[in-house]
């Protein structure tokens, strides 16, 4: 019986970017759960567990922050990876790494960086 | 208070002051003019009490009628003189002295005149021996008291005169010292009071200088501390107004750049990676032409991304927000891994880079990321503008104070005009540059930023159209944290 598949939860309130990375992440193996609004995204975390979150910041209802600081009153363990097109500080990625935010990838990003970075982050 | 009403009571204080001063310097003119006239009068009187002297004299000696009219005459006028005088109090009992004993003179005269016409009176019978003996004896007594009073009313006028005059020349003198006195506190006065009020002008002036002067170097929040209630403290209070709405609109203009950036980057999210995703076979295999297509949508995908962050790049460097991560780092190896990075293209061209650099190189701190990208921008720009053949030439030195780094090319070149221009955000040569060559024309004008932000400098060399081009920047030693390893 083969491993099961790790499950990485995509939070984005761009549908075409979460069809993209759907598609990536699924021709690595993995199993990639889509929603596009910090809502969804806390109900899915109340009900299932998953090994990784990707997480938009700038989203209309609630930003990536704010999303965040709610799941981790949740499940404070989870490893984190926040997918942006803001460039965010050194300084402020030490800050988050100490709440279990382990990456940040800013978009547009490369297939192949993608990749490795959700797989280093899983590893870890 | 306001500055109008601060200067109004300056002037007006230096105007009361003037006054002032004109008054004192008008009222003891006045005096000396006072003790002038007395003194004057004085020696009226004096010249009066000599001609009476002499008047005397020659009518004891002569007799003569005339001389009687010309001293009742001159005694008449020298008393009109003696009750003009005296207006000082100090002199007043002087002066009644002087007057009587004057009174006193023309009584005798008079007394004198009479006896001698009643001598002449005498008739022969009248005139015994006796008679005559007692009027000469009366005579004597006279003429001894006469000569007495007037040598007395002489002296007496002199010393009045030298009184005069010495009171005169007093109040000269005293006038003297007091202008002399008046004119120095007046001075001081003035003098104080303006700098007082110069001060509490420009003082805050300084201030609110300093503050423009820093909000001016890009320091938005700067404000001013200033609670002074005049024209400069409503100034203070304005500029703290518009440097408020200023820092919110700067604020506005990052947090619109921030979306914009968002907006413009998201769309090509999805278009970057369907396009890696048909290239890696992911939906099957493409045929040629398919591929070029897709190629040409990663490309041109990847661009309009390189636009989006380069001006964002040139808002940060332009409105300084730029953030240095600073840190150690081997120059040479970033150099040389940016040439290796343009290898391919440069082949691809048939164009030979080649790297020179000293040994010497000291660490530098600066930041990695960016330095590299002011060395991709200027390979880049090289390899783009020289023609198929040519050569780009890197080389990295060190003067006394800065790393040097040129990069000289054989390519199209550049005039006069272009060179000036050069490092301006969106420029190209021509737009026909643009289409041939590709490019945002932000490239330079954001190596710029970075190399500025470092503290160095870039410059452009040409020696003209044809002729190739040669970019030099440099950034200082000074920062470099080297130091011996523990």
């Amino acid at each position: 019986m083969p491993k099961a598949k790790k499950r990485i939860l995509h939070v984005d309130d761009e549908r075409d970017v979460l069809e993209v990375v759907k598609t990536i992440l699924e021709n690595e193996g993995y199993e990639v759960v889509s929603v596009s609004s910090g809502d969804r995204a806390l109900k899915e975390v109340d009900v299932n567990n998953f090994d990784l979150l990707l997480l938009d910041i700038m989203m209309p209802d609630m930003s990536g922050w704010d999303l965040f600081s709610r799941i981790s009153k949740i499940k404070p363990k989870y490893k984190v990876i926040f997918l942006t097109v803001l460039e965010i500080s050194d300084e402020r990625l030490d800050k988050l790494k100490q709440h279990g935010i382990m990456d940040y990838i800013t978009k547009p990003f490369e297939r192949d960086e993608l990749v490795s970075r959700v797989k280093k982050v899983i590893a870890s | 208070m306001r500055i109008q009403y601060k200067l109004f009571i300056n002037t007006l204080v230096s105007l009361v002051l003037i006054s002032f001063l004109y008054v004192s310097v008008f009222t003891t003119t006045n005096i000396i003019s006072d003790q002038e006239k007395e003194h004057v009068l004085a020696s009226d009187i004096q010249t009066a009490v000599f001609e009476l002297n002499l008047l005397l004299n020659e009518y004891l000696l002569h007799r003569e009628d005339r001389v009687l009219e010309q001293w009742n005459t001159r005694h008449h006028s020298g008393l009109l003189l003696l009750n003009k005088i005296g207006t000082d109090n100090r002199n007043q009992d002087f002066v009644r002295d002087i007057r009587a004993e004057y009174l006193l003179l023309d009584d005798l005269f008079q007394k004198e005149v009479e006896n001698y016409h009643y001598e002449l009176t005498l008739t022969e019978e009248q005139a015994s021996a006796e008679t005559l003996g007692l009027v000469t004896a009366l005579q004597e007594r006279i003429i001894s008291q006469l000569l007495i009073t007037s040598q007395s009313v002489s002296s007496a006028a002199q010393s009045l005169e030298e009184l005069t005059y010495e009171q005169t020349q007093a109040a000269i003198e005293q006038n003297r010292i007091l202008t002399l006195l008046l004119v120095l506190s007046f001075f001081v006065l003035t003098t104080i009071i303006s700098v007082i009020v110069s001060r509490s002008i420009v003082k805050p002036l300084l201030n609110l200088e300093k503050a423009v002067t820093k909000f001016g170097k890009g320091k938005l929040d700067t404000k001013i501390d200033i609670q002074s209630k005049d024209e400069i403290g409503h100034l203070a209070s304005s500029f703290n107004d518009m440097a408020t709405k200023l820092e919110e609109l700067n604020k506005l203009k990052d947090d619109f750049l921030n979306t914009a950036t968002h907006e413009l980057k998201t769309p090509l999210i999805p278009i970057k990676s369907q396009a890696q995703l048909l290239l890696g076979g992911d939906y099957g295999k493409l045929n040629k032409k398919q591929k070029n297509a897709i190629e040409m949508i990663a490309r041109n995908g990847d661009h309009l991304n390189d636009l989006v962050s380069d001006v964002l790049s040139i808002t940060k460097i332009r409105s300084r927000k730029i953030r240095l991560i600073l840190e150690e780092a081997d120059l040479g190896q970033i150099i040389s891994d940016a040439v290796n990075d343009m290898q391919s293209i440069a082949r691809n061209k048939q164009i030979d880079i080649t790297l020179s650099h000293a040994e010497n190189l000291p660490l530098l701190v600066i930041d990695t990321k960016r330095i590299s990208e002011v060395m991709h921008n200027l390979l880049d720009n090289s390899v783009k503008f020289t023609p198929e053949g040519g050569r780009v030439d890197v080389d990295v030195s060190r003067t006394q104070n800065n790393v040097r780094v040129t990069v000289t090319d054989t390519g199209i070149g550049m005039d006069k005009k272009t060179l000036k221009k050069l490092f301006t955000p969106f420029f190209q040569a021509d737009s026909e540059i643009t289409r041939r060559y590709g490019g945002t024309g932000l490239g330079l004008s954001i190596a710029k930023g970075f190399v500025v932000s470092h503290g160095g400098k870039i410059s452009a060399k040409s020696a003209g159209l044809g002729k190739g081009s040669a970019f030099t920047f440099t950034l200082p030693l000074k920062k470099n944290l080297h130091k011996p390893t523990k």
